[in-house]
């Protein structure tokens, strides 16, 4: 009866081990769960944080060219979105930063050791912005076109230290392994011909192609089998005769709806920065209407009277500028009523040589 | 009654583990607390350091107070004082402070002030301040750090040839 007593005591008090014991591990073992996912989440917060700092240094180091070796990332996807109420980029699937305001050309995806970022100043015809074009190592573009035409020497020129090959003919491609190839077709004949051989081989996510037209106009395709897929045809809005950097950040924009979401931010900046010129005129304006002021006629002359008044070409470019933030349709701004006010003005300021200029 | 005082003993020896068990484990957490909430406090001091300096980064930028020269490269750390009285007195930062500004500097003070030669002429041109609303109505400051930096500027005024530069004093506050 004793013996039986004490193995019931000993069973008991291993059972007793037992649960106490399952009890601490459990409680161990949740701290440890929460933890690793606070951890995770955190780590993609912090991601997402360094890249929006290093992006917003880029974003304003005039036509600078950064390499920032982000191998440690390299087995995230980054993601570049823009519409409406998703504007920014993010860790495929976990942390998003909003980029509510600054116009950054991206490919739609990017997964990369090394990313490339270029900043170049949007003009129209005074700074409004800088543009932010953000590549990677392994984003190979691929520029067919006529190697005695303007744009095309100075593409490479400009493009030294991104993955730019020149070829004449889109067979002799190699895609390599890169984690995309955009094709960028000057000659403006891409749309009537099927994907080469050499590229056929890669994913539809993996290939895209913007083919420029005469007018300014791109039009983005897209991969789809054995063809091209054609997306929006959009209208390059610029003034600028070279280094335009509209033109370069249709060369990087994932497609046609991103370039065109970017360039809305960009005339909402212009609204408030024209606001700004418009002051700065008004006080030059003042300045040269008092007698005495050195070169005051002439430049008074420029301001008040020179083709149409400046102020006439001023108020004409802000009620483009206002329509077409309005709008939020960049349609509506793309034609030569944003343009020709612009081109006015440039040429207006430079005729004040003797005088104080406008920009 | 001997084998009544060794369970006792017992009972009192599993309580006393359980008790010290305990109190190592309430430590532990009183310590992980403590130290969570110092290096989110460090974390945050961090973050708000990092947010002055973009922040005077971008306005040092700004295409709406640079120095510009035609088609020529802007001049570094140069503030245009036509335009900059313009933006200051008309309010264009905080006229569109929710359309736009907001996004670029939030919960920021930005004053520019000209330092030689000059009468020590202040801008503010752009002020959101954190704030809370209490139950009677009243707005009161809902911030406990702010982080400043300063930087030295030069100031152009195109229409005063004779002293056409001076320098002057960017500060942005930024409430955390």
């Amino acid at each position: 009866m004793k013996e039986k007593r004490g193995q019931v005591e000993v069973t008991f008090h291993w059972i007793y081990i037992l649960i106490a014991g399952a009890v601490i591990l459990l409680f161990f073992a949740g701290i440890i769960v929460k933890q690793k996912v606070s951890f995770e989440d955190k780590l993609g917060e912090d991601i997402v944080q360094i890249l929006d700092s290093i992006l917003a240094g880029a974003g304003v180091s005039e036509k600078t060219k950064n390499f920032v070796d982000v191998g440690g990332l390299s087995d995230y996807t980054f993601e570049f979105r823009c519409e409406e109420g998703y504007m920014g980029f993010g860790i495929k699937g976990g942390a998003f930063e909003d980029l509510p305001i600054s116009p950054v050309f991206a490919p739609k995806e990017i997964k990369t050791g090394k990313l490339i970022l270029w900043s170049l100043p949007y003009k129209f015809p005074y700074k409004v912005i800088d543009l932010l074009m953000v590549s990677s190592s392994n984003t190979k573009y691929v520029v067919v076109g006529n190697e005695f035409d303007t744009f095309y020497v100075e593409l490479q020129d400009m493009t030294e230290g991104f993955n730019f090959e020149f070829v004449n003919d889109l067979n002799e491609v190699d895609p390599g392994k890169n984690f995309h190839v955009r094709v960028i077709d000057l000659k403006g004949n891409l749309g009537g011909s099927g994907i080469p051989a050499t590229l056929q081989e890669l994913g539809d996510e993996q290939l895209s192609a913007i083919s420029f037209s005469p007018g300014n106009v791109v039009t983005y395709f897209q991969k789809d089998g054995d063809d091209w897929e054609q997306g929006e045809t959009v209208q390059i809005i610029s003034i600028a005769e070279e280094k335009d950097a509209a033109k370069y950040a249709a060369i990087f924009a994932g497609d046609g709806e991103r370039y065109m979401c970017n360039m809305m931010k960009v005339f909402k900046r212009m609204k408030y920065v024209t606001e700004v010129y418009a002051g700065k005129l008004g006080e030059l304006k003042e300045h040269y209407s008092v007698f005495g002021v050195p070169n005051g006629a002439i430049c008074q002359s420029i301001l008040e009277e020179a083709r149409q008044s400046v102020d006439i070409v001023f108020e004409r470019l802000k009620g483009k500028v206002s329509a077409c933030d309005d709008s939020e349709d960049y349609l509506s701004c793309s034609d030569s009523r944003m343009t020709e006010p612009a081109s006015e003005l440039r040429e207006l300021n430079d005729q004040l040589e003797s005088c104080v200029k406008l920009y | 009654m001997k084998k009544n005082r060794k369970a006792q003993i017992r009972m009192s020896e599993t309580i006393a583990v359980l008790f010290i068990f305990f109190i190592l484990v309430v430590f532990s957490l009183i310590f992980y607390y403590k130290y969570s909430e110092v290096s989110f406090k460090e974390e945050q001091a961090e973050l708000m350091g990092l947010r002055a300096m973009d922040t005077t980064l971008k306005t040092l930028f700004l295409p709406e107070l640079i120095c510009s020269q035609g088609k020529a490269e802007p001049i570094d750390n140069c503030f245009d004082l036509m335009k900059l009285r313009h933006a200051a007195e008309e309010g264009v930062f905080n006229k569109y402070l929710s359309e736009y500004y907001f996004d670029l500097f939030p919960y920021t003070k930005i004053t520019i002030e000209q330092l030689y030669p000059g009468e020590g002429e202040s801008w503010v041109l752009y002020d959101k301040e954190k704030t809370k609303q209490l139950d009677d109505g009243l707005m009161v400051p809902d911030w406990k750090n702010k982080e400043s930096t300063y930087f030295v500027v030069s100031l152009r005024d195109e229409l005063n040839p004779d002293n056409e530069y001076s320098f002057g004093v960017l500060t942005v506050e930024v409430y955390g």
